[in-house]
């Protein structure tokens, strides 16, 4: 299991690092292992459960409600990769490259969306929107008309979700793609566009694809905080993973089968991140500096993938 | 420092430490939203001294937790808003029998468990809403009947995973069979205007902006509405008629009386302040709570000698299904499954 060869990582690492000092080094090796254990306890936890007997949950599962929970889940990472990496990298690129009235505000303003949970914004959206809202009732009173004389998009619906996730948890690429953007050497954009490149193609061409490690991983915390979320979706009405796992345990009573449910969409998580393109680490070396990078690096990065997997 | 301030300082620390040890307390875990139970319990802890602590949690996560702590558990009391869910806990085997002469006089046999491990604290009935305008109530008969296809596109009711929808089909289940309860969720799922979404209050909303004709919710929901400071709710809510189903018919099943359900709590087995949960367990039985109960939620007391509030009295009066609720409990799991079959959300 991954976790084990993290801390087996770590404690050899430690282990090296250390020769010269201590050869046993051992009080620290026993405590990255604790370390790694408190972190672990629920991952473990979760996964122990699929070796658990689990009645006839399953099958009633896969014969109803499964398909659904899975196709729904991928459909609402998908809008919400569109809806993220539009409204992150857009506005981190012009933040950093250009100036324009307004911009040292909205440098840290476009942050603020992360502090605010996903339901809240879901909540003020369909107050707002909905069939019975004001705007709905107004629309309605001053062209005489009924529900259904016009067409109205509704908020309460998959794509809605995908519009109100995408609203908070952007800043997440917008944070990467800036300090992303930031490191990146304006040389080789001016180069780009002393060779002929419109500021756009110098963007495409040049400043995304330098950015990119940094990009996926944004996006990835932004897909975990879409797979982890349960406000929104439950508030919607849309049948997710999160939302089957809280049905499955409350409603069919099954908490085997709820833990079994959380711990396929901790797999699915984990292979996802295995696969990142790119990779992390070499994101992470703009940070960390100094004659252990390198190692330090990968630790950082091995446990950041236990980190990612958690809120599950 | 002198002596005296520190002697006078342990001795403090020493009576505070006692009284936190001593002093009567009981542990309540409840389901219940806490704008809705916290007043009660300020006056139990006013009129007995016995300080109340309360954990606020959803039902299912609080049996669970009674369960795993064992006989470490803190609890005392569990508090829950449905009879399927005190079903639960008492086939997890987390409740104690309580003898009280009191609770028994108090409450009727319909609304406290055989075993006397739960008892009702108040009561609520599910039933059909409507627009005044565009319904008249003589088109309107029985639960049944929310399958007809005469009412295509025109019922908003929220999702399959809340309990009250669940209690709803489990008391279904038992008074038609599974097998027509099931053709029922299919039809209603059929006459749906639009997918589950949002609670009670947001059906009735979605009912008079024009968006379905029926919506189905709990009582207490129109009667706070109507008594809201919202002026918005309250408009909305006097365009709103209010019929109890199944109340007269040609058949036994026709006129068997509106879906009910409570709001309830048993004393737990493990209980470290038995006679202190007793104690609240009649408290929340007697004429303040009842009174709470009616006025500030709009439920329907247990007890035949409190009124019931102004805004409820409007409903009119109806007949109850006098259905056993442990029925509700031994039929949720039939109905969650229906439910996932049927496609309702």
């Amino acid at each position: 299991m991954r976790i084990s060869n993290v801390s087996s990582e770590s404690a050899k690492i430690v282990r090296k690092g250390h020769k010269a000092l201590n050869p046993k080094a051992s009080l620290w090796s026993i405590c990255v292992w604790l370390l790694c254990l408190v972190i672990a306890l629920p991952i473990i936890v979760i996964f122990a459960s699929i070796f658990l007997p689990s009645e006839d949950v399953w099958q009633h599962l896969i014969d109803t409600v499964l398909g659904i929970y899975i196709s729904n889940s991928l459909l609402l990472m998908a809008g919400v990769s569109i809806g993220v990496l539009t409204v992150g990298i857009l506005p981190a690129w012009l933040v950093t490259f250009y100036r324009f009235p307004g911009r040292s505000i909205l440098e840290w303003a476009l942050l603020m969306p992360l502090a605010i949970p996903a339901y809240i914004i879901a909540y003020t959206y369909t107050g707002l929107l909905d069939v019975a809202g004001p705007l709905q009732s107004l629309l309605r009173e001053s062209f005489d008309m009924r529900y259904g004389d016009y067409w109205f998009p509704e908020v309460r619906s998959l794509l809605g979700a995908i519009v109100m996730l995408s609203l908070v948890f952007y800043p997440y690429v917008y944070l990467l793609a800036r300090a992303a953007f930031l490191e990146q050497s304006a040389a080789a954009l001016e180069a780009a566009r002393s060779l002929g490149c419109s500021p756009l193609r110098a963007f495409t061409q040049v400043g995304l694809p330098l950015a990119r490690p940094a990009i996926v991983v944004g996006l990835s915390i932004a897909l975990m905080e879409t797979l982890a979320d349960y406000g929104t979706v439950q508030y919607f009405g849309i049948p997710t993973f999160t939302t089957g796992i809280y049905r499955t345990f409350n409603g069919l009573g099954s908490s085997v089968g709820a833990t079994q449910l959380a711990a396929l969409l901790m797999v699915f998580v984990y292979s996802y991140l295995r696969d990142i393109p790119g990779g992390s680490q070499q994101f992470l070396k703009l940070f960390i500096v100094g004659p252990h990078q390198e190692k330090v690096c990968e630790v950082v990065d091995s446990s950041y993938a236990i980190l990612f997997v958690l809120p599950q | 420092m002198s002596f005296k301030t520190v002697f006078t300082f342990f001795l403090g620390f020493f009576w505070l430490l006692v009284g936190s040890v001593f002093a009567a307390e009981v542990n309540v875990y409840s389901a219940r939203g806490e704008d809705l139970i916290k007043p009660a319990l300020d006056q139990f802890t006013r009129d007995t001294g016995i300080t109340v602590n309360l954990i606020t949690e959803n039902a299912s996560a609080l049996i669970r937790r009674i369960e795993s702590e064992g006989v470490n558990s803190p609890a005392d009391v569990l508090l829950t808003v449905d009879a399927g869910r005190l079903y639960r806990a008492k086939e997890a085997d987390i409740f104690q029998s309580i003898d009280s002469a009191t609770l028994k006089a108090r409450i009727p046999v319909a609304y406290r468990d055989v075993d006397d491990k739960w008892f009702g604290l108040s009561l609520r009935s599910r039933v059909i809403m409507y627009d005044k305008s565009r319904v008249d109530a003589s088109e309107l008969s029985t639960y049944e009947d929310l399958a007809n296809p005469k009412w295509r596109n025109e019922i908003c009711i929220r999702s399959s995973s809340n309990i009250y929808n669940q209690s709803l089909l489990a008391s279904l289940i038992a008074h038609v069979g599974a097998g027509a309860a099931e053709e029922w969720t299919r039809g209603l799922v059929a006459n749906l205007a639009r997918s589950p979404q949002g609670g009670d209050r947001d059906q009735i909303r979605a009912a008079i902006a024009g968006q379905c004709k029926l919506a189905v919710s709990n009582t207490y929901y129109l009667a706070g509405m109507l008594i809201s400071d919202v002026e918005a709710d309250v408009e909305v809510a006097k365009q709103v008629g209010v019929f109890f189903p199944n109340q007269g018919g040609d058949n036994e099943s026709e006129r068997r009386g509106a879906h009910m359900n409570v709001s309830g709590a048993g004393v737990v087995k493990t209980a470290p302040n038995k006679m202190e949960a007793v104690q609240l367990l009649e408290f929340l039985t007697g004429d303040f709570a009842q009174k709470f109960y009616s006025e500030v939620n709009n439920e329907y007391s247990v007890r035949s000698d409190i009124p019931v509030s102004d805004a409820l009295r409007g409903f009119g009066d109806f007949k109850a299904d006098s259905l056993n609720l442990d029925t509700l409990g031994r039929n949720n799991d039939s109905a969650v499954r229906m439910a996932d079959r049927a496609g309702w959300r």
